[in-house]
């Protein structure tokens, strides 16, 4: 087991498979004791963080989650086929359910898995924002994502002008 | 909770520049007005339009984008996945932003691939002296002597589908379109009609310009406008003369007629001449052309008071031609960056497009011709295309 410490000084043990889903306390586990202080991430992140890692611990340490082995052994392979979590319908419909948080939540998220160098992770919550800005004026994701305009209007004119065609309402 | 809410311009920088790349180009466009740190995670895409659209690639539903080639950048493209998905549609004719799609029940819709906006017009399948086998794949024609033969979806579609010319900036409840059908006399729908209404002449090429459409008939000395707006259309010709028609391109079997207009109202006359080209030119009995290419442009303005009507002009000033299946464009260099002056950029042919697919072949007539100096540049394409064939068209959101 390893030990998590949160910002706050909350304290988290966790199985060695869900702490290495991050990168980080991969490396630092193999060096150092299994005490690992996390100060940038509060607790409320980290138990997020936490879910998240157990679950897709859980699903990569076997060869076939129990949704697709079914599938698997009925096409009666030869080789054996590992599951991708991108690949794998059940994780995916799991980790559309964790994103549905509002966006503050998600830039947290995203902090600490970026600081903790969990890739999927980031990409799981980069490409849920991403989504959330597709076909949105900029005015409206300023006010969704709590951005200032602090362009001057001959800035954002000049950008205007570079791709004229964009901004065009016909 | 919006109170302690984020600032997301304060994300990193690195994971700022991954959340811009999973957007597609028209929101990365979006994503750097936002505010200045957005706008320094991702590199500037200005990018020159119009653009060509490419037909997508069988391996996922995106098209492709090619904005016009520069010297030192001819391979830089774009991809987008419009909604609806393209792949499997013909593209049968642009107007600024919209594109007229046909699908393989002849179903047509205009589409805006970058906002998705979609408008169905009726089926041209009533044009057609046709049965559908839907068992078979395709459709029984009939010819007038009572015999019929039998046409596979896809031939049927590529092959009796020339052009949809439509007015611009369509709505549901505001839309007049012609088609130009291979075999068969032209039609035209508009907002309200339930169908294609059949009319009784053939045309050459068709475009729409302030309200009206205007059709090359039989050549240089035979144009009509067409008024759809009212119960009936209405006919008018602008030149119906016997008139001395003078051109110095090499004389070809293949030849088309294009009209534009200047945003002012001229009105300009586009003549193309073409061949086949053959891997071996002095073997008589060689029939499996390569390709179908362009060899000459000339360019024409309407002039009522000369003789031909016609007077060849050899330099359109700072504006340049875009020809092909698309509502023929005149535009000035001013108004658009990357665009040469004095040019006619030129994409396949019906006629060409066809041969290719025939051959299976990717040899697309596409390119620049320079008018002042006579001088063709072709264009190199990212991916091997062979239908539809690729359509001009200018972008808007």
């Amino acid at each position: 087991m390893i030990k998590l410490v949160s910002g706050d000084g909350a304290e988290f043990e966790v199985e060695e498979e869900v702490a290495f889903q991050s990168k980080i306390i991969k490396d630092i586990v193999a060096d150092a004791d299994d005490v690992i202080p996390l100060p940038t991430v509060s607790s409320k992140v980290l138990i997020q963080v936490i879910e998240y890692c157990r679950k897709h611990a859980a699903v990569n340490s076997f060869p076939l989650s129990p949704s697709s082995s079914a599938a698997a052994a009925a096409s009666s392979s030869s080789s054996i086929s590992y599951s991708k979590p991108v690949s794998d319908p059940a994780l995916r419909a799991w980790d559309n359910e964790f994103v549905k948080l509002n966006n503050s939540s998600l830039f947290d998220i995203v902090i600490a898995a970026n600081y903790l160098d969990i890739e999927e992770l980031v990409d799981l919550v980069l490409e849920t924002v991403a989504d959330r800005i597709k076909g949105k004026q900029a005015q409206e994701i300023r006010r969704q994502f709590n951005i200032e305009n602090d362009f001057t209007p001959e800035e954002e004119e000049a950008l205007r002008r570079e791709n004229s065609w964009a901004f065009q309402n016909n | 909770m919006d109170d302690d809410a984020h600032d997301w311009s304060l994300l990193p920088l690195d994971l700022l520049r991954l959340l811009g790349e999973k957007l597609e180009l028209p929101h990365r466009i979006v994503f750097r007005t936002v505010c200045k740190s957005w706008c320094s995670a991702l590199p500037s895409v200005s990018v020159p339009y119009p653009w060509l659209l490419l037909p997508a690639q069988q391996i996922d539903d995106s098209c492709t984008f090619l904005p016009l080639p520069s010297d030192n950048e001819h391979h830089s493209y774009f991809k987008f996945s419009p909604v609806p998905p393209l792949h499997g549609m013909c593209y049968a004719g642009s107007n600024g932003g919209w594109v007229a799609i046909v699908d393989l029940a002849f179903h047509v819709s205009l589409l805006n691939p970058l906002t998705g906006t979609q408008i169905d017009l009726p089926s041209l399948l009533n044009l057609f002296p046709c049965e559908s086998l839907p068992n078979c794949g395709g459709y029984r024609f009939y010819k007038t002597d009572g015999n019929s033969y039998f046409h596979e979806l896809e031939t049927c579609r590529d092959y009796r589908i020339m052009k949809v010319v439509f007015s611009s900036n369509p709505t549901p409840n505001n839309y007049m379109a012609m088609v130009i059908c291979n075999g068969f006399p032209s039609a035209y729908t508009k907002a309200g009609a339930s169908k294609w209404i059949n009319l009784d002449f053939f045309t050459h090429d068709i475009i729409y310009y302030d309200g009206l459409f205007y059709a090359v008939m039989g050549g240089p000395s035979y144009i009509i406008a067409i008024d759809l707006s009212g119960d009936d259309p209405i006919k008018r010709v602008i030149i119906d003369d016997d008139i001395e028609f003078f051109d110095s391109l090499p004389i070809c079997e293949y030849h088309y007629h294009y009209l534009a207009f200047s945003s002012t109202g001229e009105l300009f006359l586009i003549l193309r001449r073409a061949e086949y080209v053959y891997l071996d030119p002095d073997d008589d009995d060689d029939d499996d052309p390569i390709k179908h290419e362009t060899i000459g442009l000339m360019v024409f303005k309407y002039n009522c008071e000369s003789s031909s009507y016609w007077d060849e002009v050899r330099c359109l000033g700072n504006k340049s031609i875009f020809i092909g299946m698309n509502n023929a464009y005149l535009l000035s260099i001013e108004d658009f960056a990357g665009l040469k002056a004095n040019c006619i950029y030129f994409t396949d042919t019906w006629e060409g497009s066809r041969c290719n697919a025939d051959k299976g072949r990717s040899n697309l007539d596409i390119g620049i011709f320079d008018l002042e100096q006579k001088k063709f540049q072709r264009y190199c394409l990212p991916y091997e295309i062979t239908l539809p064939p690729p359509i001009w068209f200018i972008p808007s959101m």
